[in-house]
């Protein structure tokens, strides 16, 4: 007789043969038992996952003669003339080739008859997926009430092309892929009983390479015993496949990371003369680094033998998510473009060049680094808040210890230094931990509840400050309020976006500066050159200023702008008598600011009274209403 | 017939049908896998003489049997073509009724469907019940350039072969043996996988003139010339002929390969050595992203110009792409 597959050798002729599908075969098991069975199933799931065969032992086991039995008895002359197909009450149909009404009306007439050999005609209709739309609604009414002696299981890997009141009308059973560890006893079982000579690492392959798949296991097993001559190893079921070897892949890794171009373009010369294909080698490549993405990210090594080898370790620790993000975009674009092109080796060589360019891999290290300083920096705030919050707690235990635990804060984050070296786009304040708030008496809100800020401009307003006045910095400074800078950074560069076109001018002259310091009604912005400072502090400007700022964020709020220079002179002085002060009630004060370039700007009035000098108000102070001002011309 | 060329090119294909045939394990399906020109149908025809000569040494390719399986002339192989341009459900229906017939001749009926691909939906599910329980001592094989794009129910059913193209070594090497110069060998061999073809390419007339109006770009390029205008100049000989056009391509794409891997000092896999000079001179005035871009553009005006671009447009651009150089760097 001529050599069947092994797949169809080993077809599984009863529930307990079945790898896998637990959740099937026990439901079946029950039901056949209790001989609850229901007239209509669909069984959907991907290729080689059982469907045929469960349906095939079902049909055994209705007709078996020691019926209700949980599994068939594979011995009786019904279920081995069903084994071997000569049995008539069960009917295989390929749903492919008679996809036709005609064909299901031909079925339809004949359910009638009674079935000749066991108690059930089991329609067993394959494919099914194919059958024309006219076929599935010839279809509906036998389903729904068929003869009682018909059994009808509908089998499918496409269960979404099936109309929804077909679904209905049948129990739906979901196949799973199997898994490795399944498919390996099964192939166990197959290798000994044909006595075979196999590598247990080259089985393992064969059972992960068939993703799921029982027949595409045993197709591959089959074919590898025909490949080789004696013991089958690894290599030989990789010969077969086209695949790459593990070793292989993590030579090539290995050299992509240490931007190795001579060795890299060796092995792919090398594998390429192998005969590898240029499209499999993306694949597995692809495959690769899509397992190292992972197993880094989950820890858990299950799956793969290639996870445990300590290169593979090795690897995937010295590589970081953003770089395997970089590896797989241009191992997909290669692969895309592939598609199109005849020269698959072109792309594969462009996209190893890429890989290997030290100057791209730079630009994405750059890139993860400044994502880890910012992570930082944010761990970073967050023990600081940690931090003034026991600050608050302990405030009533004695100062001493607030001062010891704010002397701990900055002498405990000396690592953060080197790191913030490197990036200019910090800014200062953010270089130095911020100092607590003695006085928050300012409850923790969002911004849009306003009240304690306007209660904050109200206070300040009324103080009149002189243009640069150091009054206001130490104002501002000693109520500062750190959320709501946050809070109001986050925002400070959508400003231009929210700002109507009249005004966008405006916009883009705050944003140019940095909001360095707040207490959530007057702001401190930082601009590169006194000069610029200068025009912003002219009245009509900071007015126009002060205006889009309170519609942009809902409060009115006075306005200082610094050059960055004046700010960082300011600002260390404040640090440094901050540490030095003995009680959280202190008003820290400055010394004045002096920089030859800022010009003091006299205050202009809206009334007629443009200019009120120094004598007119103390002669307005002495006699009050009757003071007239006479405009000189 | 002879099939050394065959065992030649594709050893581990025969190795794999012959064990198969030898220890009477032959599969009822196989689909053989592989670009064009891997000879997947010279092994079809190998594996129906294999299972039907009656010679001694199988397939012998001289006994009448052979002949005719070779001349498709033999009953017991039946051909499957795509007629128009697909495979339809109706040739596989013919197929299903061929082979519940007995065979004309003794020994088994073979089925070869070449281009399996382009079955359409209904003749590839056909054929999935065929695959299934197929009819005893039958084979099915089916030819096909990329497996994947057979259903996937198909591809469990059958084992697959796998057809690789040719190394580009064997091709160099058979090259230079036949006295071609050992830059165009390099060349060919890495433009082709086809014997045949790499020896066209070779003998090809106008390949010395266009590897020299190549070199002539990046000679421009060196000299601050502008690269537009130059390439103005040369068009007009270049752009009338499809086949000219590709071949140009085939040289400026590995030209601009060489000056990347003169760049990363990997200068063994330089094709164009004489012009090493000025490969290194080019490569230090670019960046390496920029050079890949170019690489990219060139490859993607290959991909395209089969999909009627306006060939002397995307030229031009890329003429405009090489002038740019890395100011920094000057």
């Amino acid at each position: 007789m001529a050599y069947t597959a092994l797949y169809r050798t080993y077809r599984p002729r009863d529930f307990d043969e079945i790898a896998g599908q637990e959740h099937i075969t026990k439901t079946f098991k029950n039901a056949l038992e209790k001989g609850k069975l229901s007239h209509a199933y669909l069984f959907s799931g991907p290729r080689g996952t059982g469907k045929t065969s469960i349906a095939k032992i079902i049909a055994k086991a209705v007709n078996c003669e020691h019926a209700p039995v949980a599994n068939p008895c594979n011995q009786c002359d019904l279920c081995l003339g069903i084994d071997q197909n000569i049995i008539n009450d069960v009917i295989e149909i390929d749903a492919a080739s008679n996809n036709g009404v005609d064909e299901i009306r031909e079925l339809r007439d004949k359910v009638k008859y009674l079935p000749g050999h066991g108690k059930y005609k089991v329609y067993i209709i394959d494919e099914v997926h194919m059958l024309s739309i006219g076929a599935f609604n010839a279809l509906l009414k036998t389903l729904e009430e068929p003869p009682k002696h018909v059994i009808f299981i509908l089998a499918t890997t496409e269960p979404h092309k099936i109309p929804a009141t077909i679904h209905s009308r049948c129990q739906r059973f979901d196949f799973r892929g199997i898994h490795t560890k399944e498919m390996l006893t099964r192939l166990n079982e197959i290798v000994d009983k044909e006595s075979l000579d196999i590598e247990p690492e080259a089985l393992r392959v064969i059972a992960e390479s068939a993703e799921g798949g029982m027949r595409d296991a045993i197709s591959l097993l089959d074919q590898v015993v025909s490949y080789s001559n004696e013991m089958i190893t690894v290599n030989d079921v990789h010969a077969i496949q086209g695949s790459i070897t593990d070793d292989a892949m993590i030579e090539i890794a290995m050299a992509i990371q240490a931007s190795d171009i001579i060795k890299a373009m060796e092995i792919l010369d090398q594998l390429l003369s192998e005969g590898k294909e240029s499209h499999r080698f993306i694949d597995d490549l692809i495959v690769f680094y899509r397992d190292i993405l992972v197993v880094k990210n989950t820890h858990s090594k299950e799956g793969k033998s290639l996870f445990e080898k300590p290169a593979f370790e090795k690897i995937m620790d010295a590589l970081s998510n953003p770089m395997v993000f970089h590896y797989l975009d241009i191992l997909n674009q290669a692969k895309q473009d592939m598609r199109l092109a005849s020269q698959g080796k072109l792309y594969l060589e462009l996209a190893f060049i890429k890989m290997l360019d030290v100057t791209i891999k730079q630009d994405v290290v750059m890139r993860e680094s400044m994502m880890r300083l910012t992570e930082k920096v944010k761990t970073l705030e967050n023990q600081i808040e940690n931090l003034q919050n026991r600050i608050e707690a302990k405030k009533d235990e004695g100062q001493n210890v607030v001062r010891s635990v704010f002397d701990d804060i900055v002498q405990s984050s000396p690592d953060t230094k080197p790191v913030v070296n490197e990036s200019d786009t910090l800014d200062e304040t953010e270089k130095q931990p911020v100092p607590p708030q003695p006085k928050i008496d300012v409850p923790k809100q969002p911004i849009a509840q306003e009240s304690p800020y306007v209660k904050l401009y109200k206070k300040y307003e009324a103080k009149q400050y002189r243009t640069y006045d150091i009054r206001f910095v130490e104002d501002v400074l000693n109520t500062g309020d750190r959320e709501v800078k946050i809070e109001m950074v986050q925002k400070w560069y959508d400003i231009e976006r929210f700002i109507d076109e009249e005004r966008a001018n405006y916009a883009k002259l705050i944003t140019d500066g940095d909001l360095v310091a707040t207490n959530g009604a007057m702001l401190i912005v930082s601009y590169d050159s006194a000069a610029t400072c200068n025009r912003l502090m002219k009245p009509d400007v900071k007015r126009k200023i002060i205006e889009v700022l309170e519609d942009y964020y809902g409060r009115k709020m006075l306005f200082m702008a610094l050059p960055i220079n004046v700010w960082k002179k300011v600002s260390a002085e404040f640090i440094k008598k901050f540490r030095a002060k003995t009680t959280d009630d202190d008003f820290i004060t400055l010394s004045p600011i002096e920089d030859s370039r800022l010009k003091e700007i006299p205050e202009e009035k809206e009334s007629y009274e443009d200019v009120i000098s120094e004598n007119v108000k103390t002669a307005k102070d002495l006699f009050g209403d009757i003071v007239k001002v006479k405009k000189g011309d | 017939m002879t099939y050394n060329r065959l065992r030649e090119a594709q050893s581990s294909a025969v190795q794999i049908i012959e064990n198969s045939y030898k220890n009477q394990r032959l599969s009822h399906a196989y689909i053989f896998e592989g670009d064009a020109g891997t000879m997947k149908r010279d092994a079809a025809i190998f594996f129906a003489s294999l299972c039907l000569c009656n010679a001694e040494r199988k397939p012998c390719g001289e006994c009448q049997i052979c002949r005719r399986i070779n001349h498709s002339a033999h009953p017991n192989v039946y051909h499957i073509k795509p007629s128009k341009k697909n495979i339809l459900k109706e040739d596989i229906r013919l197929l299903h009724e061929e082979f519940s017939k007995t065979a004309l001749e003794t020994g088994p009926k073979i089925t070869i469907i070449e281009h399996a691909d382009r079955m359409n939906a209904y003749a590839s599910n056909a054929l999935l019940k065929f695959l299934e329980e197929p009819h005893p001592n039958t084979y099915a094989l089916l030819l096909v350039e990329d497996a994947s794009l057979l259903l996937p129910t198909i591809q469990s059913r059958a084992q697959t072969i796998h057809f690789h193209r040719l190394p580009g070594a064997i091709i160099e090497q058979h090259l230079t043996t036949t006295g071609v110069d050992p830059t165009l060998a390099k060349l060919a061999a890495q433009t082709t996988a086809h014997i045949d073809a790499a020896e066209n390419f070779v003998n090809h007339p106008d390949l010395y003139t266009l590897i020299e109006s190549v070199n002539q770009i990046y000679e421009a390029f060196l000299d601050q010339a502008s690269l537009v205008l130059l390439f103005d100049k040369i068009s007009s000989d270049l752009l009338n002929d499809e086949l000219i056009v590709e071949l140009y391509l085939d040289i400026l794409i590995h030209y601009q390969k060489d000056i990347i891997y003169g760049k990363m000092d990997h200068y063994t896999k330089i094709i164009f050595e004489e012009h090493q000079d000025i490969i290194t001179r080019v490569g230090a005035q670019k960046t390496t992203s920029m050079l890949l871009e170019e690489l990219e553009m060139m490859m993607a005006i290959k991909v395209n110009q089969k999909h009627y671009i306006n060939t002397r447009l995307a030229f031009d651009n890329l003429m405009l792409a090489l002038e740019r150089r890395n100011h920094s760097e000057e």
